[in-house]
C-alpha cells in the first residue's frame, strides 16, 4: 500500500514537471545562432541522458541475472532495454529535425550520431528477441543487452572527443562544453528542469513496467505449478 | 581540358534554404508525445492482457477444483 502511494505520488509529481516543463523552454531565451530550433535541445538531451542510463541499467541487470539467474533481475533489465527503445526513438527522432536546420541535411554518418543508432538497433534486437526468440531467450537477450551497455562507453568518449570541444559543420555538438559554458541561466534553468523530469518518467515507466514483466513471470510459474498450459 | 567545367557548376550549385525553425521545433516536440503516448497505450494493453490471464487462470483452477 505504501509502494502504491509513493508510485502515484511520483506519477503526479511526473505530470506537473512535464505541465510546467513547455513553459520553461518556451520561456528560455533562444541561442542566438542556432535560433529557435535549440529549443529541441531540452528534450533531446534529456531522452539522450536517459537512453544512455536505460542502457546501463539494463546491461547491468543483465550482467547479474546471467550470473546470479535471478528473474527479478530479468524483468528489471526487460524494462529498462524496453526504456532505451523508447527514449532512444525520442533521440533519433528530433536529432534530425534540428539537423535539418542546422547543417542542412537530416542525417550525417559521424561517430556520435553512428554510435547512437547502432545503439538503438542493439536494443531493438534485444526487444525482437525476447519477444520471439522462444526458450532461452532471456539468456541471449541478456547477452546483447551486455553488448549493448558497452556501446555506452563509446557514445560517451564520442561526445567528449568527437570534435575537440568545438562544433564544425555537419558534426554533433560538443555535449558537456555547450551545457558547462554555452547556456545562460534560464536555458540552464530549463534544461536541468527537462533532466529531472525526464528521470522521473524513466523511474516511474521502469517500475511500472518490471511490475508487469514480474506478475507476467509470476502467471507462468502458476501455469507451470497447476500443471496447466497457457 | 575536362568537357565539363566544374568550377562553374560549383558556383551555380545553391545550397537548399533551411526550412523554418518553428515547425520543426513543433514537430519534434509532438514526436515526443506520440512516442511516450504510444507506448502508455502498450503498457495498457499489456496490463490488461496479464488480468485477463489472471482470470482464465482462476477460471481453469475453480474448474480444477470442483472436479477433484
Amino acid at each position: 500500500m505504501r509502494g502504491l502511494r509513493i508510485f502515484l505520488l511520483l506519477g503526479v509529481v511526473v505530470m506537473v514537471c512535464f505541465a510546467t516543463a513547455p513553459f520553461l523552454v518556451w520561456r528560455a531565451s533562444i541561442e542566438p545562432e542556432m535560433g529557435i530550433v535549440q529549443k529541441i535541445f531540452y528534450y533531446h538531451v534529456s531522452a539522450a541522458w536517459v537512453t544512455l542510463m536505460s542502457a546501463v541499467i539494463c546491461g547491468g541487470a543483465s550482467l547479474i541475472f546471467l550470473f546470479r539467474r535471478g528473474r527479478a533481475w530479468d524483468a528489471l533489465a526487460a524494462a529498462s532495454g524496453e526504456l532505451a527503445l523508447v527514449f532512444g526513438a525520442m533521440v533519433l527522432v528530433s536529432g534530425p529535425l534540428w539537423a535539418r536546420r542546422a547543417w542542412g541535411v537530416w542525417w550525417t554518418w559521424e561517430p556520435r550520431l553512428t554510435s547512437t543508432l547502432l545503439l538503438w538497433l542493439i536494443f531493438l534486437a534485444y526487444v525482437f528477441l525476447r519477444r520471439y526468440g522462444g526458450a532461452g531467450a532471456p539468456q541471449l537477450a541478456a547477452g546483447l543487452a551486455v553488448l549493448g551497455a558497452l556501446d555506452v562507453p563509446i557514445i560517451w568518449w564520442a561526445f567528449k572527443f568527437g570534435s575537440k570541444g568545438e562544433a564544425s559543420a555537419g558534426s554533433h555538438p560538443p555535449g558537456r562544453e555547450v551545457v558547462r559554458s554555452g547556456l545562460d541561466p534560464s536555458q540552464l534553468r530549463a534544461f536541468l528542469f527537462c533532466l529531472l523530469a525526464f528521470t522521473l518518467l524513466y523511474i516511474l515507466l521502469l517500475v511500472l513496467r518490471t511490475r508487469q514483466h514480474r506478475l507476467a513471470q509470476r502467471l507462468d510459474d502458476l501455469y507451470i505449478a497447476a500443471g496447466l498450459e497457457e | 581540358m575536362l568537357p565539363v567545367d566544374i568550377a562553374a557548376q560549383d558556383v551555380a550549385y545553391k545550397a537548399p534554404d533551411p526550412p523554418p525553425g518553428e515547425p520543426l521545433v513543433i514537430a519534434a516536440y509532438a514526436l515526443f508525445w506520440v512516442i511516450a503516448v504510444l507506448f502508455v497505450i502498450v503498457l495498457y494493453r499489456r496490463q490488461h492482457r496479464i488480468e485477463l490471464e489472471m482470470k482464465a487462470l482462476a477460471k481453469q483452477l475453480d474448474g480444477l477444483g470442483s472436479k477433484r
